[in-house]
């Protein structure tokens, strides 16, 4: 009981209940939003941002920022498109998922070299990335949409994991690529928790002086960390083109700060060593939901940014200041 | 045998001698004292022992095993552990995940079991019996608990030889006390110390061996009984125990006081103080880190506002809404951290010297760099600041010219009351004396001026009086007069 009290003065816990107030709230004004169609949908429309975040979140967890994978991602797109449409439009999608998270991580290690080796500060580095990585795709790979994809990827955007038909007989699903992203959130999840590595990430981010005395290899573990968020983002951009059945390279970039948006308004540390994969988890359900919602309550979606925007700074602050209120009360005599 | 034997160890830093053919021999299962005053290269010797940095000569060996071509992290394994000052906990994570950390990394294990781990940092706690609670971050937890666990840390490793750089800096009596009984029980478990330290009475209460390094050479080497308290003094301080009293005649209390603080209240940092000033008096302000003597200052100074009290300052109300408004009125404060928040590293020593006072240097709104020019050269000589051209940035100055610029930027508002926060951290000797004659020479001219410390000899060698504050309140005032060394440090780590 203590335990729950203590968890929900946190900005997890305060995501939580803000995320449960809203959807009972919402439902109780428009029950569209608890039906199955809506709760899917929101589940359909969360999965590119959520596994976007995961990539984000091991950025901050280490104490870095990454802002390039939404660049990386549309480059191994569209890259990855291309090259089986012109070379086999029938290969395995086994294969093409191989190829995107190749390219997603070639270019991470790019990141990854000049922010272990060269000790670039990630902000700086990811955000010349960014724009070399998207220059790069409309200069030397194109500009056209591509509609038509290798015949895998359309079946993947075909598949679906359940299907319902209302009784007014609309049809409603839940897509075969939920499994990429709950299989990426496992492995993430994992990794942070019951790995080495993924402690040297969390120490990291509390204090990279302290890891390297300790004898963290701190050059390899920032590799692997821009390696791998490289290879997460090779594959979102795959799922993200099957979802949208175009390969369109204007797209994805653009979204970067959404995205780290909702992985601090899900409790990360943007200095660094604190989150987790279910704070991130709570922060990109938070966003989709309330996007979602304005549109159901008739709210311009254009209050969407201030609400978003008003969150962040009540889910980051409010811990803050409790943590504030209470170390002053600590320290103060009890007499 | 020897646990670390450190032979005819030199090290030259551009142009710079740190370490001159120093040799240190630790006794196996000793407690070993290495002293010395800042600059003394106590702290440069440390890292060419844990291996962070290379000596230019010299050799280094660990339990009898040649180690001077080796890493700092076989140097790990081998059983040495350094504690630094800032003890290089992770903040973020546990108490038992950082008790842990150095064996998971060295183990080079790919899964972490909390279970295994959390039993192992445990069983550590037990054996130096304290109590800690294993799951809290180790952020919240108190510098002496971190410090603690910094050692649990060492022995879950089981390092042979733990180095602890100036461990008591930030804790009470009370605690030091408590970590010593901790040190000697895990010395009885076949661990060998080496503290560093400046403070003669823990040389006398815990170390079995003492080496003393002055200016980069060892001045003094062997068994702490074979020397007497003024014996070793003089071999840190390289002057005999005598304090040479600098202070000007003492102020004229008859007359109305510069500033008149009382019942002064900001919780949880200071509450119920109460103290005059009068101008061209020396008032000294100590206490341990933690004691609310920097915070009451910076009240002083405008940074940071008290709850309740009065400040009366030339007779009249004084609460300054910010540092900038407490200047415009006459007081100034320099800052204990010149690096970081006082001066531009980067930037010009004249840039560095007029940057809070541009408005006399400029005509018709724009920066007449003629005379900022001449300003600048007139604080140079005055501060005799050893500088190649006003011009270089302020980085490229020792730290006594360093400090002396930082000063000469708030002399030159003429204030009435200065104060100043650790006047001679980072500074070498003969800078420092330098300083403290300053200090006087400004006094005499009529300035009031508090000087925040915890340098005991630097207060009794400046101050007329001495306020001591202990965990927010004020505990003692006494006339430097009264005054010696040693009731004077022990009345500033008395218990809360």
């Amino acid at each position: 009981m203590r335990w729950a009290f203590h968890y929900l003065r946190t900005s997890e816990g305060i995501i939580l209940l803000t995320t449960v107030f809203l959807c009972a709230a919402v439902g109780l004004l428009n029950p569209v939003f608890l039906s199955a169609p809506n709760l899917l949908d929101l589940v359909r429309n969360s999965i590119t941002t959520g596994l976007f975040a995961l990539g984000v979140l091991i950025a901050l967890l280490s104490g870095g920022i990454d802002v390039s994978f939404t660049a990386i991602a549309a480059v191994a797109m569209y890259g990855t498109v291309k090259l089986f449409v012109q070379l086999n439009p029938h290969a395995p999608l086994i294969l093409i998922f191989l190829v995107g998270a190749v390219i997603g991580a070639l270019l991470g290690t790019i990141n990854g070299i000049l922010i272990a080796f060269f000790r670039l500060p990630t902000l700086i580095v990811t955000l010349g990335t960014l724009g070399l990585f998207r220059g790069f795709l409309l200069t030397f790979l194109g500009t056209r949409h591509i509609v038509d994809l290798p015949s895998s990827m359309i079946d993947l955007s075909r598949t679906y994991l359940y299907r319902g038909k209302l009784a007014d007989g609309s049809l409603f699903s839940l897509p075969a690529t939920t499994l990429v992203l709950v299989g990426v959130i496992i492995f993430v999840a994992v990794l942070l928790r019951y790995t080495a590595i993924g402690r040297f990430i969390y120490a990291l981010g509390g204090s990279e002086v302290a890891s390297s005395r300790l004898g963290i290899p701190v050059a390899r573990t920032k590799l692997f960390i821009y390696v791998l968020i490289g290879l997460i983002a090779g594959i979102t951009g795959i799922v993200h083109s099957s979802q949208a059945r175009v390969a369109n390279p204007f797209d994805l970039v653009g979204s970067e700060l959404d995205v780290i948006a909702a992985v601090v308004l899900g409790g990360a540390r943007i200095t660094g060593g604190r989150g987790g994969v279910f704070g991130t988890f709570l922060g990109v359900s938070l966003v989709t939901i309330i996007t979602n919602s304005l549109v159901l309550l008739n709210v311009s979606s254009l209050w969407e940014r201030c609400v978003v925007g008003i969150l962040i700074i009540l889910g980051a602050g409010v811990p803050l200041l409790l943590r504030r209120l209470q170390s002053t009360q600590r320290r103060s005599p009890s007499s | 045998m020897a646990s670390i034997l450190a032979e005819h160890i030199s090290k030259t830093f551009t142009h710079v001698t740190v370490l001159k053919d120093v040799t240190l021999s630790v006794e196996d299962r000793s407690i070993h004292c290495l002293a010395g005053e800042n600059g003394s290269g106590k702290s440069t010797l440390i890292k060419i022992i844990a291996g962070t940095v290379d000596a230019d000569y010299g050799s280094v060996s660990i339990a009898d095993r040649e180690v001077t071509r080796v890493n700092p992290l076989h140097r790990i394994s081998l059983g040495l552990s350094v504690i630094y000052q800032d003890f290089s906990l992770l903040p973020n994570l546990s108490v038992f995940e950082n008790i842990t950390y150095l064996d998971s990394v060295s183990e080079r294990r790919k899964w972490v079991r909390f279970g295994v781990l959390r039993r192992k940092a445990q069983q550590i706690l037990l054996r130096m019996n304290v109590r800690i609670p294993l799951d809290a971050p180790v952020e919240e937890l108190s510098v002496a608990s971190q410090q603690l666990v910094a050692i649990a840390r060492a022995l879950c490793h089981r390092s042979t030889v733990i180095i602890m750089d100036e461990p008591t800096s930030a804790l009470t009596r009370h605690e030091v006390r408590n970590l010593f009984q901790i040190v000697q029980a895990v010395r009885q478990t076949g661990v060998t110390f080496i503290f560093v330290t400046h403070k003669l009475e823990e040389i006398y209460e815990i170390c079995d061996r003492v080496t003393v390094l002055r200016n980069g050479e060892v001045v003094a080497s062997g068994r702490v009984s074979e020397f007497t308290t003024d014996q070793l003094s003089e071999a840190i301080t390289g002057r005999r125990i005598q304090i040479e009293r600098l202070q000007p005649p003492p102020p004229d209390r008859a007359s109305p006081p510069v500033l008149d603080v009382e019942d002064l209240t900001r919780e949880p940092d200071y509450r119920r103080i109460t103290f005059r000033l009068w101008s061209g008096e020396i008032l000294g302000l100590t206490g341990l880190l933690g004691s609310g003597r920097a915070e009451l200052a910076l009240t002083l100074a405008g940074k940071n506002r008290a709850e309740s009290g009065r400040v009366r300052f030339l007779g009249s109300e004084f609460s300054p809404q910010n540092i900038y408004a407490s200047q415009r009125l006459g007081v100034a404060y320099v800052t204990d951290d010149r690096l970081s928040e006082g001066l531009f590293m980067e930037q010009e020593i004249f840039d560095n010297i007029l940057i809070a006072n541009l408005g006399p240097r400029c005509r018709n709104g724009l920066l007449d760099f003629g005379k900022i020019r001449k300003d600048g050269e007139e604080y140079i000589r005055q501060l005799s600041v050893k500088a190649r051209d006003g011009r270089d940035p302020v980085q490229t100055l020792s730290g006594g010219n360093q400090q002396r610029v930082l000063i000469a930027r708030y002399l030159d508002l003429k204030p009435k009351i200065l104060i100043l926060n650790g006047p001679t951290i980072g500074v070498d000797v003969g800078s420092k004396h330098e300083i403290h004659k300053l200090i006087s020479d400004l006094a005499r001219n009529g300035t009031a001026i508090i000087v925040v410390s915890d340098d005991m000899p630097e207060l009794l060698a400046v101050c007329h009086r001495v306020l001591v504050m202990v965990n927010g309140r004020l505990a003692a005032e006494h006339a430097i007069a009264d005054l010696d060394l040693e009731s004077l440090s022990r009345e500033v780590t008395a218990e809360r």
